[in-house]
């Protein structure tokens, strides 16, 4: 049984774990673990070794590390105290190598059960279909399970192992905290990525009752389903049944891609704003994830502000690494010989960032469509890197004035639309039906007034609640850009305050779409 | 060497002063790309290998910063 956190059964089983976690506040930890292992053993107990098999590699790499550090630091005070700078020196190199050794074997060995997981059957099938050319017998796909939120833990224990291995954080000594680091279970499905040092000490700590944290907590929790029930939900069936179609027009598949940016938006976020409320209430804040993507005014903005646990991630032990390495360095060195010094000084970037987009396509899931995807992110964000001086003369040349209102909401339009259009690639069906759909969007367009031909699947009631739900969203979002929505709610009266939460109740409960969000799931879960 | 990071920083992003901002990294005052630039202008300039390792914000966020961390690397080497 996977209990989605907007289903029944999970909030009962959050509220007896509320309620045992502040019965008991010195076994807070205790109770957290516990509640993670069964949330996760009831998703599936066959998967179950395979995060056993990360928190044992996880806690054994820091340690490691740690015993070399420690190994270190008594040779220092002791037969190196007299010894030159240079054997110091020396001697803290190669324990820093050693280190980087045992990072790297357990960045392997957790990358090759993701690979092995995840993409697995994805190379066979890419084996078999090449296999089949020259005529030979296929290989047979793998029986293994995707443990649940696999493609979630695993970068969040690389993230810990890397944080040691720089010394931003000490290793933690007792391995059932840091199972509980790897599992903490509301973040466990769709993140966020935490970072062991904003996430492990909160985890850890006693914390009191409090009434601040209850009520934000159940705030943000009711935000969470109101976007999800009355939002992502209601616009779910429209989504599914035009990418599905085989006869729809371009204009409604354009629309499709529309519809399933804002659905997306809605899903995601409202999953964070739920599991956010949930931890809130247990004092346990986590990282925001995101920062209202749709005021961004460009691509790259835009992935500044959206699942930001996973683009920090992929900045901070991906993106950097890559692009001050040898080969991106020489790369440079190549582009500034060959193309001159401006261009050749974006090089190392663009390099790390094909591999980075590559990755987060890959990331994603274990399709080709993804890979398309990620890909065309990263050709978009090297393409504005490589023409920015252009675009600033192209500006100045036409007495463009940025921060204008006018370009502002033009940049905020062609940002939006721009996310919009790359949905093309995870809407398809597959990967052969990106181009189909592509194909009929420019040469198929059909443009109508029809009803069906602009929201298929819906009725004008659903446009009602959904102009009422997207307005609510947009609202809140203008209003967080300038200044927090809770703490604005928290001055208001009594009175308003409590009219506020039972509109959003009602809301939810009048204009929500129930029989998918209390049965089914959200739409990252499946990464 | 702080008036050689002064201007390798003014030459990167003209629009951002950099004598008192203490935040560059924490407020985004440079993005990714700007923090891979300024590197590979540091490595250039004063031939310092600057690392995964070196890669914090602590070591980035201002000018007085950078310049640190280029005296380390230099002490370093």
């Amino acid at each position: 049984m996977n209990m989605t956190v907007n289903s029944l059964p999970f909030l009962v089983f959050f509220t007896l774990t509320a309620v045992i976690y502040y019965l008991f506040p010195r076994l807070q930890w205790v109770v957290l673990l516990l509640a993670s292992l069964v949330f996760y053993s009831l998703a599936g107990a066959r998967t179950f070794l395979w995060l056993i098999l990360t928190i044992l590699t996880t806690y054994g790499a820091v340690r490691w590390m740690e015993t070399m550090d420690d190994q270190l630091k008594k040779r220092q005070a002791g037969e190196l105290k007299e010894a030159s700078h240079e054997i110091k020196k020396a001697e803290k190199a190669r324990t820093k190598k050693k280190k980087r050794h045992v990072a790297a074997l357990f960045i392997i060995v957790n990358i090759g059960i993701l690979a092995l997981l995840k993409y697995g059957n994805f190379l066979i099938d890419n084996a078999n279909y090449v296999l089949g050319l020259f005529g030979i017998s296929p290989v047979n796909r793998l029986g293994l399970a995707a443990p649940l939120g696999i493609s979630y833990y695993t970068l969040q224990s690389i993230g810990y192992v890397l944080d040691v291995y720089k010394g931003k954080c000490k290793p933690e000594h007792n391995i059932l905290k840091t199972a509980l680091f790897v599992c903490f279970f509301p973040q466990m499905t769709q993140g966020p990525i935490g970072r062991f040092p904003d996430l492990a000490p909160q985890l850890f700590a006693v914390h009191k009752f409090s009434y601040e944290n209850l009520s934000f907590g159940l705030q943000r929790v009711l935000w969470g389903f109101f976007k999800k029930c009355v939002i992502a939900d209601r616009m779910k069936p429209s989504v599914d049944a035009i990418f599905r179609s085989a006869d729809c027009s371009g204009m409604t598949l354009f629309l499709g891609c529309v519809y399933m940016a804002i659905q997306i938006y809605a899903d995601f976020s409202g999953y964070m704003d739920i599991v956010a409320g949930f931890s809130e209430v247990l004092g346990i804040h986590l990282m925001e994830n995101f920062k209202r993507p749709f005021l961004s005014r460009s691509l790259g903005e835009y992935w500044r502000r959206w699942h930001l646990s996973l683009s920090f991630w992929f900045r901070d032990y991906l993106f950097y690494p890559l692009s001050i390495s040898k080969p991106a360095v020489r790369f440079g060195k190549w582009g500034k010989k060959c193309f001159g010094i401006r261009i050749g000084k974006i090089f190392p970037a663009m390099f790390a960032l094909f591999i980075v987009w590559f990755s987060t396509g890959l990331w994603h899931d274990s399709s080709w469509k993804y890979i398309l995807w990620g890909v065309a992110n990263g050709v978009i964000l090297m393409s504005s890197l490589f023409l920015e001086p252009y675009f600033q003369k192209w500006k100045a040349f036409f007495h463009i004035h940025e921060e204008s209102g006018a370009w502002r909401f033009f940049c905020l339009l062609r940002t939006f639309f721009l996310v919009a259009a790359l949905k093309v690639f995870p809407g398809s069906p597959t990967t052969q039906g990106v181009f189909d759909t592509v194909r009929r969007i420019f040469t198929d367009f059909r443009p109508s007034l029809a009803f069906e031909a602009w929201f298929p699947k819906l009725v004008p009631q659903d446009l009602i609640f959904l102009a009422i739900g997207l307005t609510a969203m947009l609202a809140v979002d203008l209003v967080q850009e300038k200044q927090p929505v809770r703490a604005l709610i928290a001055r208001q009266n009594t009175a308003l305050r409590w009219l506020l939460y039972l509109g959003a109740l009602a809301g939810i409960l009048i204009m929500g779409t129930f029989s998918i969000s209390m049965t089914g799931g959200f739409a990252y879960a499946q990464f | 060497m702080k008036e050689k990071v002064m201007e390798i920083l003014k030459e990167l992003r003209p629009d951002v002063d950099f004598e008192s901002s203490q935040t560059l990294i924490d407020d985004g005052i440079l993005d990714s790309f700007d923090l891979v630039s300024l590197i590979g202008e540091l490595t250039d300039a004063f031939g310092v290998d600057i690392s995964f390792d070196d890669i914090e914000p602590e070591n980035f966020n201002s000018a007085d910063q950078i310049a640190a961390l280029v005296k380390r690397l230099e002490d370093e080497d």
